[in-house]
């Protein structure tokens, strides 16, 4: 499970550091100020980190970064960078750049983009409508 | 049918040139061996016994005319000249090259096809009913929910690395047709009491080496939270899955080891949470997507011609619309099937040019439509009365209007030890011996409704568990064996078969099979008394005698 939280003088930063099989519970009860969390992926088919990141991003009293490091391959760097996630280290030996240059956007993210799209002009409406 | 629009297309295209850069770099090295079999799977290319096998996903089940000749021109150019129906309604190739996968795709992608999570630990294809649209008992139209279901999961960031396959059948009629309590998920479309439309849901069903039979997790689910609670589901699976041992991944070894009551628990906190991100359906959605199903405009009235004439003048057209066409809720039209169970020929397996040839009976008989059945045969599933004849003529000619749909000789079969490189048996040679020893159609007639579901091993392809008789294929001392279970269904009434006694030689198997059908001959109380009705009323008993003897 995942370690206590430590505060680090040379970055100023709580950085919590885990592995992809963490418990979620638990992590999501412990990431509540950290800054950042870092999740160690041991083999690239294991997908409980994709679960995990977006639990974390849904977590409200989250507000950090989260970094991933591992057995991941090139292909899956898009699909973390989906779920939000910024910060990516491959340490199999693989290029993180080999990948298709043309990532296909799925039948998802539209709709987010749509929901989001619609919340936005909603907003704008009711400041509108407020002025 | 559905119509891609832009977005759709786009989709697909994208996904064959990544598709063909990463086919790329694992030629070149770049990936290896481990790393590619994901990408590649979830792409529908295996590598199997003899050469790489590619399954193509028909969504649903649903195919246009010329959808069909595509698989044709697949079948001539990358191929021996066939394609093998799959039991959920798929269709594969055994012979490309992992070279020759990306153009396939290409080709493919022309009309609006792809094999995007046809395998792979991923949600995989969304069956349904073959009689959608078309079966009188019908609440409403599984298709379209299917299509929704089909988007949200199709590259799913969350979920394309899920600890096993995973499996979704819906159906819209009270009689299911799907098997849908044999999946991963089984939807079955209800109305609330204020006539608002909903799901009942199902989950933990499956075959494989641990058949269980779905539980009920929700009796009534909101249309319009379908997917944030199908989200919820599959996250809990992702999270608490087996990882450590593919035989006990699947989740319906997570339902049973957990309880269906926290397994319900787990799913509905998991739901709650979802539920932030995916916003319940909007009507304009689903509107979106039902707009692009083109249904076929029927004629009012339809001049059922000679249709009653020519059953009386020729018998044997009669029997193939007795056995082979199915009323179809449009007054004056039959949805008629296209059986691929013929003496001579491999269950599931069309040659290209009778590909082509169905696809010109679709085309000008039945609105541009095929469509593909988990028992693996095809349909055409809007025939005007007045035409039935002449489809008849010309399926006759082909050898595709054998009658016996849903008789002993339409058997659902896997590929076995001839293609498959998990297969324990052959699984062919024994269909085909069962096709020769019940060569005489009166006999077949007259047996009624009987299925016979055939696996090569255990991890049941063939559906062995849910056929009326099952025949399993073991291997003993690097010999075939067959052990046989009885009194299975994959219908509403979803049963397990039970094993009658030890394994069966491959010499001896195709006898027990005609000691089982003669011993429910005997036992029937009269021909209205189908066997599956005759082996719930007697038992197993009567069964095992005959064929191992008193001491049984």
């Amino acid at each position: 499970m995942a370690n206590k939280p430590e505060h680090d003088d040379t970055i100023c930063e709580r950085l919590l550091s885990v592995d992809a099989d963490t418990d979620i519970e638990e992590l999501v009860s412990a990431s509540n100020d950290v800054d950042r969390i870092l999740i160690h992926v041991p083999v690239f088919t294991d997908g409980r980190i994709f679960s995990l990141v977006r639990r974390l991003q849904e977590h409200r009293d989250f507000t950090g970064k989260i970094a991933v490091r591992g057995d991941m391959l090139p292909d899956q760097v898009t699909l973390l960078h989906r779920l939000g996630v910024t910060e990516i280290c491959l340490d199999n030996g693989l290029d993180i750049n080999d990948q298709p240059r043309e990532i296909t956007r799925s039948y998802r993210e539209r709709r987010i983009d749509v929901v989001l799209q619609n919340n936005h002009d909603q907003r704008q409406v009711n400041q509108e409508a407020g002025r | 049918m559905y119509a891609y629009n832009l977005f759709d297309q786009s989709l697909i295209d994208g996904r064959v040139r990544e598709f063909r850069q990463q086919t790329e770099r694992y030629l070149a090295g770049r990936l290896s061996e481990d790393q590619f079999r994901p990408l590649r799977l979830m792409n529908g290319l295996y590598f199997e016994l003899h050469a790489p096998m590619l399954r193509v996903a028909i969504p649903y089940g649903t195919l246009h005319a010329d959808q069909l000749r595509m698989l044709a021109r697949i079948a001539r150019e990358y191929d021996r000249g066939y394609g093998h129906f799959t039991t959920r309604q798929n269709i594969q190739f055994n012979w490309p090259t992992v070279e020759m996968a990306p153009d396939i795709l290409d080709d493919l992608s022309r009309v609006q096809m792809h094999a995007i999570q046809s395998s792979g630990n991923c949600v995989r294809n969304i069956t349904t009913d073959h009689l959608a649209g078309i079966a009188a008992d019908e609440i409403e139209d599984p298709r379209p929910w299917c299509e929704l279901i089909r988007q949200w999961f199709t590259l799913h960031p969350e979920f394309s690395y899920l600890p096993r396959k995973f499996k979704i059948a819906v159906t819209g009629s009270p009689r299911d047709r799907a098997v849908s309590l044999l999946h991963d998920i089984g939807l079955h479309i209800v109305h609330g009491e204020n006539g608002e439309r909903g799901f009942a849901v199902y989950a933990g069903g499956g075959m494989g080496r641990t058949p269980v039979i779905g539980s009920l997790i929700r009796d009534f689910l909101p249309s319009t939270d379908l997917i944030g609670y199908l989200e919820a589901i599959l996250r809990v699976y992702n999270e608490l899955g087996r990882r450590d041992n593919k035989h006990k991944a699947r989740i319906k070894i997570l339902v049973r080891s957990l309880g269906i009551e926290a397994f319900r628990d787990l799913v509905e906190q998991e739901w709650q949470r979802v539920q932030r991100d995916v916003p319940p359906l909007d009507d304009d959605e689903f509107s979106a997507i039902l707009k692009r199903f083109a249904g076929p405009s029927f004629d009012a009235v339809v001049d059922t011609g000679d249709f009653a004439a020519r059953q009386l003048m020729e018998p044997a057209f009669a029997r193939f619309v007795e056995h082979n066409t199915i009323v179809h809720r449009h007054a004056g039209y039959r949805a008629v099937y296209v059986s691929l169970k013929a003496p001579g020929q491999v269950p599931g397996d069309l040659d290209a040019a009778r590909m082509d040839a169905v696809a010109d009976l679709a085309q000008r008989y039945s609105f541009d439509e095929v469509r593909t059945t988990h028992t693996q045969n095809l349909l055409l599933p809007h025939v005007a009365m007045s035409d039935l004849y002449a489809v008849w003529k010309v399926l006759d000619s082909l050898q595709l209007a054998t009658p016996n749909i849903s008789r002993l000789t339409d058997i659902i079969c896997c590929p076995g030890l001839d293609y498959c490189s998990l297969a324990n048996a052959r699984s062919i040679p024994v269909a085909e011996e069962i096709y020769q020893r019940f060569a005489d159609i009166d006999e077949v007639s007259s047996v009624g409704e009987l299925r016979i579901n055939i696996s090569g091993c255990m991890n049941a392809c063939g559906h062995h568990h849910v056929g009326h008789i099952g025949i399993l294929g073991v291997e003993k001392r690097g010999e075939e064996w067959y052990q046989v279970t009885l009194g299975g269904s994959s219908s509403e009434d979803a049963a397990l078969g039970e094993r009658i006694g030890p394994a069966i030689s491959r010499h001896d198997i195709v006898n027990a099979v005609e000691q089982i059908v003669h011993t429910y001959l005997d036992q029937r109380i009269d021909a209205d008394e189908s066997f599956i009705q005759t082996y719930r009323r007697i038992g197993a008993s009567k069964f095992k005698e005959r064929i191992y003897g008193e001491q049984a």
